[in-house]
């Protein structure tokens, strides 16, 4: 068995980056939307913040997907362990399906106006 | 047979007796003590066995609906009685049956699963069944003396408040269900530190069975989601009983927000049912299809996935409220995103069985299998028709809705649970259940099904809403509402053929078949009261087939721990991801404390209800103290030194800190207590945007800014104190004023912080009647009180013990426990004060 003992949570953490990220997402992309539209009254800006949160959560995703050591050394994973490619696959695959979601809900800023009453 | 391509680690014979010291300390019960018993196999056999009772009962309310429905203008029951039945058919099914039969599951298999001798609190486990036992049969027989809710499963505002819903019903509902939650959460955090703790040398994150990765989502989720209805139900009750205006509109607070927080817990719920359910798939198929799991990675892809997309889908319940189309959009698009994780599990479990090459064996089990198949995907297909709003709009609170869950709850969770009855009956009876019965059972039960269910899509359409009590006759629903009860006679046919079964051939005990089904999968192992007589080195995913001698080298003994070194119960925990020997457990046996703490648990919900405070009080301190008794034998200290378990390892008996498995429970419920409070802070949150006139009212000046500051100032003071205590804590046969002391006061601290933040609010004229936002502001006072009242205890309780001589700076688990829950305390009130005092000066 490996020598280095792999962080619990950051494997964890590493592991489910991608939909962590989505739910950061669905949290801004909602909460900032009721917020602009009710008690701010700033009815102009909340599609263009939806498109902003969702581009910089797609960043994110990318920035993971493109350099997935880098981030699994910042968790603490050993780079060594037998089961790191299982791992470092997990969290590759629940990235993508990341994106999947992220763009399907920030798209829907593209075809609906903000703040309007759906009937 | 190949060649073993690991070292024993225990390769020598192993001393005569061993196995009688091991059946001697892990012996149940008998007669009337066997209430007592903490072994899981016990225990796991009453949680599903009362699990599948509140199913029956659950079903002949439904037969009842049926009946009632069968014809238009009929009369068989009052509207009254209706309102009662579905609301009691979908509590009971969801609260009662669902979470409790999958829990109950992993209570009964995930141990022998991992190869544990049991999962690491047993009494924990044995006091949440009991609980739930109590609790459940006293809130099922409301149906029988009309005292039962009538505002549906999800009791919404304004409803069920006290105006439109007098009487106790409601109350039922809320105190019963509320308590029956805390039941769940006390299993999820068993089954949390189970799985990442006690699984077997070797098996890694990677290696995990997939039913343990399930049962590990399905844990975590039932953490982050249960909160926020507990908070719900605890928002309505207090309005309920106390007028605190959360729910009523011309107050400023909103019945929209019972919705929120009731979904938040309610769509996750739906996974949270089939998660577990689509694991016990996982492992039927790949047995049954006598090889791997075609996309093992790609399944445990979708069990996180679908268990993260599962928390944003809950406004997709609330489409028709007139939230913005563009917030609509939002949920309409995770809801449909759900679909790809489920859909993956689908083609992965097809494309399992197609590459068998045709030896998939059609077995009972299998049949299960194969109707979950079609009956969830048709429940799929009409909730991507249902999460695309305009549809919605149409068929919301409409037959089709009923039929829709019916097809995902029903094929995606009891179809699978009757493949588990049959598939894993062997390993707790001496016989496994009939092969002949069961097709009897499988084909009725999906014929039935469909055919009651099925109809509903049109009915649906027809334009039939939900919850009606009867019909007219001129509507065109009349035959199909005949079909629907018909089929669901047969589909009681099945469930009665399945009791005959039962009755004529479960029998618990010893001497089935070892592995019936040649299963890869460590349950399969021989097995005794004690579990696997040694715990396995584990090199694969599939150990006992790729590990062909391992069934003969545990019975022996030659793999890890296969004695009982410390004379007591005990098994071995390792890394939560690598899963390497640290320690092992001592845990405790059979008593009767946890079932005194359970039914005066029960006790002090059940005479809340009813309003008998005083009784529910003194029921509530028998409840504590019996907890307190029985936590008095834990934490035994590190007398026994270390032992060796096998291959050249000495492993300490005894942990404290970090590594500890009672740190990770701690940590488990402050996660818990952290979900609450988030759901608080959305609530307060919420109402501000709702109502942002009376953030705060004009008539109550906010209080002097010193009390809120003199909170702080003792909150920080008593941090200090047990942070102090923890360093003075004596060495070990030696005690000091100072350590116990000082973890009082800290705990005072606290006290008198919530005390004067209360006391400020009230001497500025705040009433929490008054408004929304006074109710909140007090709320937090209530939310904040209760963990302050558990660091409280939890001091006294190491203070005790430290008196006694039982705690020092060796065996300290006591304290750090209550250490962790006080800093976390702690920072959820200095937050809590930030939001209360900062934030209506910033808005206003």
């Amino acid at each position: 068995m490996p020598d280095t003992k792999p962080s619990a949570v950051g494997t964890l953490a590493f592991i489910n980056a991608g939909p962590i990220i989505w739910a950061i997402h669905l949290t801004l992309i909602y909460g900032g939307h009721t917020l602009l539209c009710t008690p701010l009254q700033m009815r102009e800006i909340a599609g263009p913040y939806v498109l902003a949160v969702t581009a910089a959560a797609l960043l994110a995703l990318g920035a993971f997907l493109l350099r997935p050591h880098f981030w699994a050394s910042a968790c603490g994973l050993p780079p060594t362990t037998a089961d790191r490619p299982q791992y470092d696959s997990l969290a590759r695959l629940l990235a993508t399906l990341g994106v999947v979601a992220v763009a399907w809900a920030g798209a829907t800023a593209f075809f609906l106006s903000a703040c309007v009453a759906a009937r | 047979m190949r060649p073993r391509q690991y070292e024993l680690p225990n390769p020598g014979e192993r001393p005569e007796g061993e196995v009688r010291e091991l059946e001697r300390i892990w012996a149940m019960p008998r007669g009337f003590s066997l209430v007592t018993a903490v072994n899981n196999s016990v225990i796991g056999i009453l949680y599903i066995g009362t699990a599948f009772l509140f199913f029956l009962l659950a079903g002949v309310l439904a037969l009842i609906m049926r009946t009632q429905l069968a014809v238009p203008g009929n009369d068989l029951v009052s509207q009254d009685f209706y309102n009662q039945i579905f609301t009691v058919h979908g509590t009971t099914m969801m609260f009662l049956f669902a979470v409790p039969a999958v829990e109950a599951l992993g209570v009964m298999l995930l141990p022998q699963m991992l190869a544990a001798r049991d999962l690491p609190f047993p009494r924990l486990s044995a006091f949440a069944i009991w609980a739930y036992v109590v609790g459940g049969l006293v809130f099922f027989s409301t149906v029988f003396y009309d005292l039962a809710p009538k505002g549906g499963w999800f009791m919404y505002t304004p409803l069920t408040l006290s105006e439109f819903s007098p009487g106790d019903n409601a109350d039922f509902w809320l105190l019963g269900i509320g308590f029956i939650e805390i039941s769940a959460i006390a299993g999820a955090i068993e089954i949390i530190v189970g799985t990442l703790r006690t699984r077997p040398p070797g098996m890694t994150l990677a290696k995990m069975p997939i039913f343990a990765w399930a049962m590990l989502i399905f844990a975590a989720m039932i953490m982050v989601a249960f909160p926020a209805v507990i908070l719900g139900t605890m928002l309505l009750e207090i309005e309920r009983t106390f007028g605190w205006p959360f729910f009523t509109a011309d107050k400023g607070g909103d019945p929209l927000l019972w919705q929120h927080l009731f979904w938040f817990f309610g769509h996750p719920e739906v996974y949270i049912i089939f998660l577990p359910a689509a694991g016990l798939v996982s492992m039927i198929v790949s047995t049954m299809a006598r090889r791997p799991l075609i996309g093992h990675r790609l399944i445990v892809v979708a069990l996180i996935g679908t268990g993260f997309f599962s928390f944003g889908l809950w406004v997709h319940h609330m489409f028709t409220t007139g939230i913005p189309a563009l917030s609509l959009g939002f949920f309409s698009a995770a809801s449909m995103a759900v679909a790809v994780p489920s859909g993956i599990q689908m083609f992965s479990w097809i494309a399992t069985i197609a590459a068998s090459r045709g030896r998939f064996r059609i077995t009972t089990p299998s049949l299960f299998i194969l109707g979950f198949l079609f009956i969830f995907t048709v429940g799929g297909l009409t909730g991507v028709m249902v999460a695309l709003v305009p549809v919605d709009f149409q068929v919301h609170d409409t037959y089709f809705v009923v039929a829709h869950f019916h097809y995902v709850l029903i094929g995606g969770m009891v179809f699978p649970l009757f493949a588990t009855f049959y598939y894993w009956a062997p390993m707790v009876s001496r016989r496994p259940l009939s092969e002949r019965l069961g097709r009897w059972v499988f084909w009725l039960m999906f014929i039935g099904f469909n055919v009651s269910f099925f109809p509903m899509h049109i009915t649906g359409l027809r334009g039939m809403p939900r919850r009606v009590w009867t019909y007219p006759d001129d509507l065109g629903w009349n035959t199909l509402n005949m079909i629907s009860t018909v089929g669901a006679y047969i589909l009681a046919a099945g469930v009665l053929i399945f009791l005959i079964d039962l009755i004529r051939n479960f029998r618990t005990g010893e001497g089935g078949p070892d592995n019936p089904w040649g299963a890869g999968t460590l349950e399969w192992l021989p097995n005794d009261v004690y579990s696997a007589r040694s715990i396995p080195l584990v090199t694969s995913r599939e150990p006992l087939w790729d590990q062909p001698g391992l069934p003969e080298e545990v019975r022996h003994g030659h793999h890890f721990l296969p004695n009982a070194p410390t004379g007591g119960r005990e098994t071995l925990v390792t890394s939560p991801i690598d899963a390497r020997p640290e320690y092992v457990i001592r845990m405790p046996g059979p008593s009767w404390t946890q079932v005194i703490a359970a039914v005066f648990t029960a006790a002090f919900f059940l005479l809340l209800t009813v309003k008998a405070v005083w009784p529910a009080l003194i029921c509530g301190a028998v409840a504590i103290a019996a907890c307190l008794v029985w936590c008095w034998s834990l934490d035994p200290g590190p007398g026994k030194g270390r032992i060796d378990i096998g291959a050249g390892l000495k492993v300490p008996t005894y942990m404290s800190g970090p590594t500890s498995h009672s740190w990770w429970a701690m940590v488990v419920l402050m996660i818990v207590a952290a979900s609450l409070f988030i759901a608080y802070v959305f609530s307060y949150l919420y109402l501000w945007t709702v109502s942002p006139g009376v953030w705060p009212p004009a008539a109550a000046g906010p209080p002097d800014i010193a009390w809120p500051l003199a909170g702080a100032a003792l909150t920080v003071a008593g941090l200090a104190a047990v942070r102090i205590a923890g360093r003075s804590l004596p060495a070990p046969g030696r005690r000091n004023a100072s350590a116990p002391v000082l973890t009082v006061v800290g705990s005072l601290c606290l006290v008198a912080a919530i005390g004067l933040e209360l006391y400020g609010h009230w001497q500025s004229g705040l009433r929490p009647a008054e408004n929304a936002y006074s109710a909140m502001v007090y709320m937090a006072g209530v939310v904040n009180g209760q963990l302050v009242l558990a660091v409280f205890i939890l001091a006294g309780f190491a203070a005790a013990r430290h008196v006694a001589g039982r705690l020092d700076r060796d065996r300290r688990v006591s304290f750090d426990n209550m250490a962790l829950l006080h800093y976390y305390t702690a920072g959820q009130f200095l937050f809590s004060l930030l939001l209360v005092h900062g934030f209506p000066p910033m808005v206003n």
